[in-house]
């Protein structure tokens, strides 16, 4: 004998029976009739050629942007309504597809590059040298391997503080931002943060598309670097983070320098210090010898000076001998000067001795 | 300098280059230069040996990330 129900009964059981068997299923499909009520419920159907499911879901819920005619797959859990009408509680939804995903992916970059969160203006410079990081990544994956690799390869003596999260899927999102969100509130903050995670499909790589989650690498306190799939891929997180790294080994490069590179420059530095001395002995010797040459010609000088002053002394001299004036025909008279006295008088070849016949005064 | 004043590695580095750019500046003597020299080649010799001798300290943090409630 079949069962029977009252009305509200049968709908509680069938919604029992199906908590039971689906108590979250993912159902790919096309959206159509896609609307946002009072601001806050979202409803939409979800189809294909054959058939079509309504789905509700409420607006915080909604991650990334949905259109009419986008392939997407939600995460739901099947429900009777008490007016007997089949629906999707939808948890959460992501577009499907390359073309959906890209079309989420262009309408997503532009409502947050015109707010601003994309510009370089925003953008802050990492460390020189950081000495505590904080690493997002899956503590499984190839990309965080590749990352700590280069990492210990390049430099020592870091603190790096690992938070291991899904990185891919519906969870991804939400346990990102958690862990964001716990290094903004250590007491000891890290000095920049490492959002990794290694390729895969776009399917994939949609968590780094979270509007939640470009937000909250946006609002960080800390700079974060981003180290997501390949140098092909760029996500959402990537522009909104402070630098983003091609690779998960390229962020560990941009990260912290080689040291290798920094023990041959230290030796470099230290090797071109000697010729740099040799060099300023040089230039001080040349100093010396210069202010040598300068003493010397200034004393040469002062010789040559006085040289000049004796030559003309001589020459102002010799102009009052005696002997010059004789030469020039005056005669040196000596002797008492009065009638009958006997002078001498002094030629330049001559001497003679005179009478005086007369004298007179002028 | 770092809370043990124990020079970190980075701190090494901006000594050394400021010992090198001391050698191009105003306050250079020669009297000194030796002793400096010597500073250098010492630091040098340290960077390589704590930067090959000096490993990193992963640690994974204990907290779960699944749930906002998680510890």
């Amino acid at each position: 004998m079949a069962p029977r129900f009252g009305v509200s009964d049968f709908v509680a059981i069938t919604n029992q029976t199906l908590e039971y068997a689906f108590p979250l299923v993912e159902v790919e499909g096309e959206v159509a009739s896609f609307k946002v009520n009072q601001g806050k419920f979202v409803f939409f159907d979800l189809k294909d050629d054959q058939a079509s499911i309504g789905c509700f879901m409420m607006l915080f819920q909604l991650r990334v942007p949905i259109e009419d005619g986008m392939k997407v797959v939600v995460t739901a859990s099947p429900k009777l309504t008490q007016w007997g009408k089949f629906s999707l509680t939808v948890k959460s939804i992501r577009p499907s597809g390359e073309g959906s995903i890209k079309k989420s992916f262009e309408l997503l970059k532009a409502k947050l590059e015109k707010e601003g969160l994309f510009s370089p203006e925003r953008k802050r410079l990492l460390p020189k040298i950081p000495r505590h990081i904080g690493v997002i990544s899956s503590t499984q994956a190839a990309g965080y391997a590749d990352f700590i690799k280069i990492l210990n390869d390049r430099w020592g003596g870091l603190r790096v503080d690992v938070a291991s999260v899904a990185v891919q899927g519906s969870e991804a999102p939400d346990q990102i931002i958690r862990a964001l969100n716990y290094f903004n509130t250590q007491d000891e903050l890290p000095e920049v943060i490492v959002l990794i995670r290694g390729g895969g499909s776009a399917d994939d790589l949609s968590a780094f598309n979270d509007e939640q989650l470009v937000r909250a690498i946006a609002a960080s306190r800390v700079p974060v670097l981003t180290g997501i799939g390949h140098e092909t891929d760029t996500s959402l997180c990537d522009l909104a983070a402070d630098v983003r790294a091609a690779t998960p080994s390229n962020a560990a490069q941009i990260l912290v320098p080689n040291k290798q590179d920094i023990i041959r420059q230290s030796k470099m530095q230290v090797q071109m210090l000697v010729p740099q001395i040799l060099g300023i002995v040089e230039r001080f010797e040349q100093k010396i010898e210069g202010r040598v040459e300068e003493a010397a010609d200034a004393t040469q000088r002062r010789l040559d000076q006085y040289r000049r002053y004796l030559a003309q002394t001589q020459r102002l001299l010799a102009q009052f001998d005696p002997q010059r004036v004789l030469e020039r025909g005056y005669a040196l008279v000596r002797g008492t000067m009065g009638p009958g006295e006997v002078i001498e008088i002094e030629l330049a070849r001559a001497i003679i001795k005179a009478k005086v016949e007369s004298y007179e005064q002028k | 300098m770092s809370k043990s004043d124990k020079p970190t590695i980075q701190e090494k580095i901006e000594q050394l280059d400021q010992l090198a750019a001391w050698f191009d500046g105003d306050d250079f003597q020669l009297e000194q230069a030796s002793e400096k020299l010597k500073e250098a080649a010492k630091l040098a010799t340290e960077i390589e040996q704590d930067l090959n001798s000096v490993a990193n300290e992963i640690n994974e943090i204990k907290k779960s990330f699944a749930s906002d409630n998680g510890q």
